[in-house]
C-alpha cells in the first residue's frame, strides 16, 4: 500500500529548482497526467525529534485550510503527497518567483492575477520550543496589539499587515523590519509616534504593555515622498494604533485612492519576470516588436525586476 | 528584556458571529455529507472485519482519548477517519488497532495544542505496533483520505444547536455537559 505514495511522487517530473527558503524547497515540475506545469514545495523535515512524530501537524492544518479555501486570489493547492516524514505540496505554477518564502507572499499568475500563498506555513514550521519570535518572518507585519500580547484581536491585525505590505511596495524595502519584538515596537513608534492612552485607549492594559520613549513620529509624507494624498490617507488609516478605529477592508475600498485615476493596470498587461516592459509593448504592437528585434539585442539582455505593484507602478 | 509573542493557553471564546449566522449551520450541514463514509463497508468489501471488531477498536480509542484527556473532538474525528479509510481499503484484522492508533494520531495533530506522540500511542497498544509502522501508515491513511482531515463531526453542531434552545445560561451549561 505504501507503494501508492511512490506512484504519486512519480506523477511529477522535476524540471527545475526554483528556490529554497527556511522551511521548504520549491521545484518547478510537470504533472505527467495532464501535462501542466506546477510548483512543488517540499517541506523540510525538522530535527530528528520532530521527524519522530511523523507528518508536521501544522502542515496538515495548512493543507486543510488550502483545501477549504477556493478563491481567485488564493493560490490553489492541487495535490499533496508524502514520503517518510516529508510532505510535498503541489501548487499552481506562478509566473513570479516562489523564491522568497516569506509569509504574506504575494504571487502573480500568468494573467497577472494576484494570489496569496504561504499563509500559515512560516509560523507553522517554527518549532514551538525554539524562540519563534527570532524567526523574522511574520514579525514585520505584526500589529502593535499583538506585540503587546493582546489575546482578543480581530481583523485589524490583517489591515495593519496590509499597511506594511503597501508601504513595502512603495519603499521596495520592508517598512518596519524589527529584529526582535521590542525592536519591532521601537521601529513602529519611531515611524508613527508612540501611542498614548489618548490615541489608543486601553493600550496600557494590554498584557505585555511596556512604556516606551515618546517618539513624535515622522509624517508619512516624508517617509513616502512619492505617494499622493489619497494613498497617504489610506496608509494613515491602516496604521491607526487603536484597532477598533483602524480602517477596515470595506472602509479602505471606499477610499478615494481606489477610485482616483490612474486606475490599476489590468492583470494581463502587468510586466512579468524575465519579460521587459519593451517586450510587453511589443506584444501589444507587433510592428514595434519587429523593429526592436532588428534594432539590437540590448533590450532582451536588460535585467528586469518585477514588483507586484498594481496601483503604485 | 525580550517580548515574546507566544500563544498562551487561552481558550477561545465562542464566536457570536459564527454561532449567530444561519449560513454557518447550513454550510456545516452540506459539508458534513462529503465526509460521511458512502458505503456499508462491512457488507460490501471488508472480508475479515466484523462490526464487533470496530466496536472493540472504538472502545479502546475512546479509552485512550479519555485517559490522555484529549480534546472532545479528537475521538469522533478519529472515528470519522477510521470509517472513511475502511470504506475504501480492505483491511486485515491484525492491522485494525494500528489503523485506530493512526487515526487518533492524525485527529490529535489537527485538534490539540499538544498532540499525542507516536511513542505514547505505541505504548497504549502494549507495543504491538511500532512507531515506524505508525508513521508508515500515517502516510497511507493520509493518501487514502486525500489529505482531507477537516471532517465535520457531530461535535461541531452542539454549540449551534444548544444556542438555539430557549434555555437559560445555567441550563445551557448543564445541557452541554450531557451531550
Amino acid at each position: 500500500m505504501a507503494l501508492d505514495v511512490k506512484t504519486r511522487a512519480k506523477r511529477y517530473e522535476k524540471l527545475d529548482f526554483l528556490g529554497e527558503g527556511q522551511f521548504a524547497t520549491v521545484y518547478k515540475a510537470r504533472d505527467k497526467t495532464n501535462d501542466t506545469i506546477v510548483a512543488i514545495k517540499k517541506i523540510k523535515v525538522g530535527h530528528r525529534t520532530e521527524a519522530k512524530d511523523g507528518i508536521n501537524r501544522t502542515a496538515l492544518r495548512e493543507i486543510k485550510l488550502l483545501q477549504e479555501l477556493h478563491h481567485p486570489n488564493i493560490i490553489g493547492l492541487l495535490d499533496a503527497f508524502g514520503h517518510k516524514s516529508n510532505i510535498s505540496l503541489v501548487f499552481d505554477f506562478m509566473e513570479t518567483d516562489l523564491e522568497d518564502l516569506k509569509p504574506n507572499n504575494l504571487l502573480l499568475d500568468g494573467s497577472g492575477v494576484l494570489k496569496l500563498a504561504d499563509f500559515g506555513l512560516a509560523k507553522a514550521f517554527g518549532s514551538p520550543n525554539r524562540a519563534y519570535t527570532h524567526q523574522v518572518v511574520t514579525r514585520w507585519y505584526r500589529a502593535p496589539e499583538l506585540l503587546f500580547g493582546a489575546k482578543m484581536y480581530g481583523v485589524g491585525v490583517d489591515m495593519w499587515a496590509m499597511g506594511c505590505i503597501l508601504a513595502e511596495l512603495l519603499l521596495r524595502l520592508p517598512f518596519l523590519a524589527g529584529d526582535s519584538d521590542l525592536d519591532q515596537l521601537t521601529k513602529i513608534f519611531e515611524a508613527l509616534g508612540t501611542p498614548t492612552e489618548e490615541t489608543w485607549p486601553g493600550v496600557k492594559s494590554l498584557p505585555d504593555y511596556v512604556a516606551f520613549k515618546l517618539f513624535p513620529g515622522t509624517p508619512l509624507e516624508h517617509i513616502f515622498s512619492a505617494a499622493g494624498d489619497d494613498l497617504l490617507e489610506l496608509l494613515l488609516g491602516l496604521f491607526t494604533f487603536n484597532p477598533s478605529t483602524r480602517t477596515t477592508a470595506t472602509q479602505a475600498l471606499k477610499m478615494s485612492y481606489f477610485s482616483n485615476r490612474p486606475g490599476p493596470t489590468p492583470g494581463p498587461q502587468l510586466p512579468k519576470p524575465n519579460c521587459s516592459a519593451e517586450a510587453l509593448k511589443e506584444r501589444d504592437n507587433p510592428n514595434i516588436g519587429f523593429k526592436r528585434k532588428i534594432d539590437g539585442l540590448e533590450t532582451s539582455e536588460r535585467p528586469t525586476h518585477t514588483h507586484t505593484h498594481t496601483h503604485t507602478g | 528584556m525580550e517580548l515574546l509573542c507566544l500563544e498562551a493557553a487561552v481558550r477561545a471564546r465562542p464566536d457570536p458571529v459564527l454561532l449567530g449566522d444561519q449560513r454557518v449551520l447550513q454550510s456545516l450541514l452540506s459539508i458534513e455529507e462529503r465526509f460521511l463514509p458512502q458505503v456499508p463497508y462491512f457488507k460490501l468489501f471488508q472480508k475479515e472485519l466484523q462490526p464487533y471488531m470496530r466496536r472493540m477498536v472504538a472502545t479502546w480509542m475512546l479509552e485512550v482519548c479519555e485517559e490522555q484527556k484529549c480534546e472532545e473532538e479528537v475521538f469522533p474525528l478519529a472515528m470519522n477517519y477510521l470509517d472513511r479509510f475502511l470504506a475504501v481499503v480492505p483491511t486485515q484484522k491484525r492491522n485494525l488497532q494500528l489503523l485506530g492508533a493512526v487515526c487518533m494520531f492524525l485527529a490529535s495533530k489537527l485538534k490539540e495544542t499538544r498532540p499525542l506522540t507516536a511513542e505514547k500511542l505505541c505504548i497504549y497498544t502494549d507495543n504491538s505496533i511500532s512507531p515506524g509502522e505508525l508513521l508508515d501508515w500515517e502516510l497511507v491513511v493520509l493518501a487514502k483520505l486525500k489529505w482531507n482531515l477537516a471532517a465535520v463531526t457531530p461535535n461541531d453542531f452542539i454549540e449551534h444547536i444548544v444556542r438555539r434552545l430557549p434555555l437559560t445560561e445555567e441550563k445551557l451549561t448543564l445541557v452541554r455537559k450531557h451531550v
